[in-house]
């Protein structure tokens, strides 16, 4: 059974990522199934050099790989939304959200609303801070190679830093009114719930990765 | 797949079956498998595959495993607990489906 060199595995893995596909988890099976095949093409007698196996092999199947790349990543996001979703929906978050009303509703009534406030936003600063340091970290853990679903999380984390946005600009009047502060502790509760969910998912999808492509780290 | 829609269908089951007789595969292995036991008749494509086994290791039937062989990284499939059960509700559901065809279409046989 031939095997090529590790040249020529480099030499697929670079065309690959130059064609798009960015995220190794996705890339080192299309690595394989293509060096798996030319070795087979070869083996059965293909006595050309290895680059024209492989130009034939991707004039014919890139489309293929392309659109399998695009329909990984619909999976992952797929896959991470059902997560989440499924996190936030549970007990637990409905516990954490209780929890976090009565706090914020406690604190409003019972310290100074500018003070509350100001603890409130740096907390957020906080919980917002975690995930980029999350990610920071799963980069250099995987020697920088990029993993779809941690990207995918990123995807997340932009809207809900829109979200936070709306919040923020929607809510700076609205919290004036005493009237409104039940409704404006609910609403910062589950700003930090999501936060709390948030986190928590990237983390299990950090410690996936890491143990399935431990060969990587 | 390029012979037939009509296998297209039942990608998953096939996937599922050969993983319940194989420790573990991975994608180039389970195509050439496929193609071996249909002697050619059945060639799975890289665009089929592929997303089959994503869609089951999302729905968590399928478990990975990666490991470095002849200078690359390889990811291999196994049946996890769930998906040990599943294969055996899908097998006998493309029986009774295989049982019904045989009936429309060969009565004599059924």
């Amino acid at each position: 059974m031939m095997n090529l060199t590790k040249e020529n595995i480099q030499f697929i893995d670079t065309y690959l990522e130059q064609s798009d596909v960015k995220h190794i988890d996705i890339r080192m099976e299309m690595v394989d199934h293509v060096a798996s095949e030319i070795e087979n093409r070869i083996d059965a007698g293909d006595t050309r050099d290895f680059y024209y196996v492989f130009k034939d092999y991707m004039l014919e199947h890139k489309s293929f790989l392309l659109e399998n790349n695009t329909r990984f990543l619909r999976q992952t996001t797929k896959k991470l939304s059902n997560q989440l979703l499924k996190s936030f929906f549970s007990i637990k978050s409905f516990t954490l959200l209780a929890v976090f009303t009565a706090i914020i509703y406690f604190g409003f009534n019972n310290y100074d609303s500018e003070l509350m406030k100001n603890v409130l936003l740096i907390s957020m600063i906080f919980l917002i801070i975690a995930p980029a340091i999350c990610y920071f970290f799963a980069l250099k853990k995987f020697n920088y190679n990029r993993f779809s679903g941690i990207e995918r999380l990123g995807f997340f984390f932009s809207f809900l830093l829109q979200f936070i946005n709306i919040v923020n600009i929607t809510g700076a009047n609205f919290i004036k009114n005493q009237n409104h502060l039940l409704i404006t502790s609910i609403v910062m509760a589950l700003v930090f719930t999501f936060i709390l969910v948030f986190i928590r998912l990237s983390v299990l999808t950090f410690k996936d990765y890491k143990y399935r492509y431990n060969n990587l780290c | 797949m390029s012979n037939s829609k009509l296998y297209k269908g039942s990608l998953n089951t096939i996937i599922l079956k050969l993983l319940n007789e194989h420790d573990k595969m991975y994608g180039y292995e389970i195509t050439q498998k496929v193609k071996a036991l249909t002697k050619g008749e059945l060639k799975i494509t890289e665009g089929a595959l592929y997303p089959a086994l994503h869609k089951l290791e999302a729905e968590g039937l399928l478990d990975v495993e990666v490991a470095k062989v002849d200078n690359r990284l390889r990811k291999y499939y196994k049946l996890t607990e769930t998906g040990t059960k599943e294969t055996v509700n899908k097998l006998e559901e493309l029986a009774e489906y295989i049982k019904t065809m045989q009936a429309l279409v060969n009565p004599k046989l059924a």
